[in-house]
């Protein structure tokens, strides 16, 4: 049984969980939304390369992270604004998305799959093509500087 | 709780409807522009893609199934000693084609997905390769004595040590006390006390490094040394472990006397004799690596300011050709002067250290399968490495495996030269069915675990093994004690195994106790008795409710009982599930001293946090104190920051804000010393 998605289907679908993702790597709203295109208009090259349904949630969670890191590089990305004012941009201030907002990069990332996604560490490290050690060490020291919203928690990993 | 306010948060991040509506019409018009030129991917990459994810994926969403297959594994490896960094760079240099994983972008032009071979952290400023290596200002100290710690006593004169494995092999802790003073390395903070009840008082205190998110120190302490291991958490692209080495003669005014660093972010560490055995992991940046600069993909260790790359012959590798970006690193450190008499290097990372006084062994688990024409099979396996430790010098030795995987370094033990290891065995099996003769397929998965007791000779082969234990299980702690290993096990309840190792050629189980909930750890409780330290659960559901203390009766090893247990009620969480050094156990002064926290908390002014302790009758546990840990919600971002010890006749309690003095009879408060 063939696997066929187009790229609009998967953006109905995903468009989502490849936003949030977007924001928990940039943390702001303006470049999400950039990217948000971005990784779909990449996707339509991929589409015919997608065998099930993790298969294309793994690619499009790759693409979105490649997407998001030349975001980063990029000279225009620098110029925008410092966490405490995209922050307002949402609805409602959450002391926890703040928190996890704050923490580099490669924690954020390794956080939000686990702890919003579901990814197991093993998961995590498939898709990012990293060593199950490296997300395990990234996620133990992520949790740390998480403390006080952590405790009663653990991770299985 | 964490990841539900997290959830409702993101949760509540969307999108604008406008933006949503803008996007899906340039993807739809695009779409159409590319349709029809979209060349079908060869089969073969279509199956990698699909095999891969299945594996990796697929065993979390689907049910079980039972099978039992035998998947071949190399039997014991021996690693060669590199010839020359030359050697070293073909192995660290990434091949072409690293996409195997999902099968993208093999031929692709676009290079940006092909580039993510090693996932690195991006900073806003482009990566350098230099050996980043802080210098640290301050200074502050105090005098000690040696303290030889036993792992079944947990005390040597009348103060607490730290919880240890083995005998004569120091832990590192972010407390240490001589009985005097009070060693307490927060972050970079060290801040010594002097402990005298009621007149205690902060002598000294030291800032080592002005950098926010240094949050990781760890620290031993031996006559009038302290040894500080600190690590550069938060710099990116290459972490060093640095160690500083205070004179603490005066431990009012503490003398730095050196720093020295290795390189990789920390794992473990030990210390026997003289010598601090420092373990790190270390990350090839493989996008740096310059065959002409060694120090881009050889390990750098820096003592007296001089840097060096560990020689080639310290460098071990396996003998086929293997990928690999990832270093362990070991070096021994002299704990008066911090110079560093040998370092070893072993291409591959390390999960799990145990280290007894004469041998280091590495644990590294591994994924294996087998792929045959219609079905796959895998598994995790553990490669364990032994490296001989003496007088300062370490001699890598041997390599070996065991099946399956372990969780902590009390899953492995030294014993009369033979290493015995508990694990729980994963295997996980794909079938594959072709479809209609097409070139696509229908795969199904199961996977299944069992524990497992395997013991190794010293030149790590098996000798004995006891396979299949606790099926559709997985082990939560083990305590070897001589001739005979504990392990516990659990899914809805929890069977307490003892096994009988005195035969190396023929472990046997002596006895299985069922219970309710499981022990993370398990503490020798003087003669006869083993302290279970763990959660309590529903029988029906396996669903687990609070902390639970188990005191087994292990006189008779055949069988054990369940003497006594007692549930702290309305607390499901403490750090001493996860650090066997938050624990305080100590069997002479009957005390159980572990951190809390209160699920319940919301009033300002009432702490979240709770240090419990508890004493063991002998006709069950009894609470001896509820002790209230002041918090505020300044907080710094430091977790497992508690540790309670005891000094003859106080209790001390210490955390980020204060140090609590109490008595060690009623639990009256003596006095509290803001930090």
């Amino acid at each position: 049984m063939e696997y066929k998605i187009t790229a609009a289907d998967a953006f109905k679908k995903h468009s989502d969980m490849v936003y949030r993702l977007a924001v928990a790597r940039v943390k702001n709203k303006y470049d999400a939304d950039d990217i948000l295109q971005e990784v779909f208009l990449r996707f339509i090259k991929h589409k015919d390369k997608v065998e099930n349904d993790e298969h294309l949630k793994a690619l499009l969670i790759r693409i979105t992270i490649n997407c998001s890191k030349s975001m980063l590089t990029s000279s225009w990305f620098k110029r925008t604004e410092p966490l405490s004012e995209t922050l307002s941009v949402w609805d409602e201030y959450s002391d926890t998305l703040d928190a996890v907002l704050r923490l580099p990069q490669k924690y954020r990332t390794v956080i939000h799959m686990h702890y919003y996604m579901g990814y197991s560490v093993d998961e995590i490290a498939a898709i990012l093509k990293s060593k199950p050690s490296t997300v395990k060490s990234q996620l133990h020291r992520a949790r740390k500087m998480l403390k006080p919203y952590l405790e009663g928690e653990t991770v299985n990993v | 709780m964490f990841s539900e306010n997290y959830k409702n948060a993101m949760d509540s991040i969307k999108p604008d409807n406008e933006t949503r509506d803008k996007i899906l019409d340039k993807i739809i018009l695009k779409e159409e522009l590319t349709s029809r030129k979209n060349p079908a991917i060869p089969w073969r990459v279509a199956f990698a893609c699909v095999a891969c994810v299945a594996i990796i994926l697929g065993v979390m969403f689907i049910p079980r199934n039972n099978f039992n297959v035998a998947v071949k594994t190399d039997a014991s490896k021996i690693l060669t000693v590199s010839k020359s960094y030359d050697e070293i760079y073909k192995l660290v240099k990434p091949k072409k084609n690293y996409n195997f994983l999902y099968g993208i972008a093999t031929d692709d032009e676009e290079v940006y997905y092909e580039e993510d071979i090693v996932y690195e952290s991006i900073t806003d400023n482009s990566a350098t390769t230099s050996q980043t290596n802080g210098a640290m200002p301050g200074a502050t100290a105090s005098d000690n004595k040696n303290s030889q710690d036993g792992s079944f006593k947990n005390e040597t004169d009348d103060f607490s040590t730290t919880t240890e494995q083995v005998e004569g092999v120091a832990e590192a802790d972010i407390v240490k006390t001589d009985g005097k003073y009070i060693y307490y390395l927060l972050g970079n903070e060290l801040s010594i006390f002097k402990a005298a009840g009621e007149n205690s008082e902060l002598i000294s205190k030291t800032v080592l490094k002005e950098e926010k998110y240094d949050n990781f120190g760890d620290m031993f302490l031996k006559e009038n040394r302290l040894i500080l291991l600190q690590t550069d958490d938060y710099i990116d692209n290459t972490e060093f472990v640095t160690v500083i080495i205070y004179d603490i003669s005066d431990p009012a005014n503490p003398k730095k006397i050196t720093t020295s660093s290795q390189e990789g972010w920390y794992n473990s560490s030990r210390m026997v004799g003289d010598y601090v055995y420092l373990i790190s992991n270390c990350h090839i940046n493989i996008r740096d690596i310059d065959k002409d600069k060694p120090e881009t993909f050889v390990p750098v260790t820096e003592v007296n300011g001089v840097c060096e790359t560990v020689p080639a012959d310290s460098i071990y590798r396996y003998e086929k050709e293997e990928y690999n970006s990832e270093y362990t690193v070991i070096g021994a450190f002299n704990y008066k002067d911090g110079t560093l008499s040998d370092t070893a290097s072993l291409l591959g990372g390390t999960d799990n250290i145990y280290c007894s006084q004469g041998n280091i062994i590495l644990a590294n688990s591994t994924y294996d399968r087998n792929d045959e024409e219609k079905e796959t099979y895998s598994r995790n396996n553990t490669i364990v490495s032994k490296l001989e430790i003496k007088d300062g010098k370490i001699e890598y030795k041997t390599t070996g495996e065991v099946e399956g995987t372990l969780e902590n370094q009390f899953f492995i033990d030294e014993h009369k030269g033979y290493f015995r290891f508990v694990t729980t065995v994963t295997l996980a099996t794909e079938k594959r069915k072709k479809f209609d003769n097409s070139d696509h397929e229908i795969i199904s998965y199961s996977s299944q675990t069992s524990a497992r007791l395997t013991v190794l000779d010293s030149e790590l082969k098996k000798t004995g093994e006891i396979k299949d234990l606790a099926k559709d299980e997985r082990v939560y702690s083990v305590r070897f004690m001589g001739d005979v290993a504990y392990f516990v096990t659990f899914r809805q309840t929890d069977p307490l195994f003892s096994a009988d190792l005195s035969d190396p050629a023929n472990p046997k189980i002596l006895g299985e106790l069922k219970i309710p909930g499981f022990s993370e750890y398990m503490y020798p409780y003087g003669d006869g008795k083993l302290l279970g330290f763990g959660m309590d659960a529903d029988e029906q559901t396996g669903r687990t409710t609070y902390l639970k203390l188990s005191m087994f009766d292990i006189t008779d090893p055949a069988n054990v009982t369940e003497q006594d247990k007692t549930i702290v009620e309305g607390y499901s969480y403490s750090t001493a599930l996860e650090n066997h050094k938050a624990m305080l156990v100590s069997p002479n002064k009957n005390l159980i001293g572990f951190p809390t926290y209160d699920p319940t908390y919301k009033a300002v002014g009432s702490s979240r946090y709770k240090y419990m302790i508890y004493e063991y009758t002998g006709d069950g546990f009894v609470k001896k104190a509820e002790l209230s840990i002041p918090w505020n919600s300044d907080y710094k971002l430091y977790y497992d920051s508690i540790r309670g010890i005891f000094i003859g006749n106080n209790f001390y309690v210490l955390s980020e804000q204060s140090l609590q003095v109490f008595d060690i009879e009623t639990f009256t408060q003596l006095t509290i010393i803001e930090q």
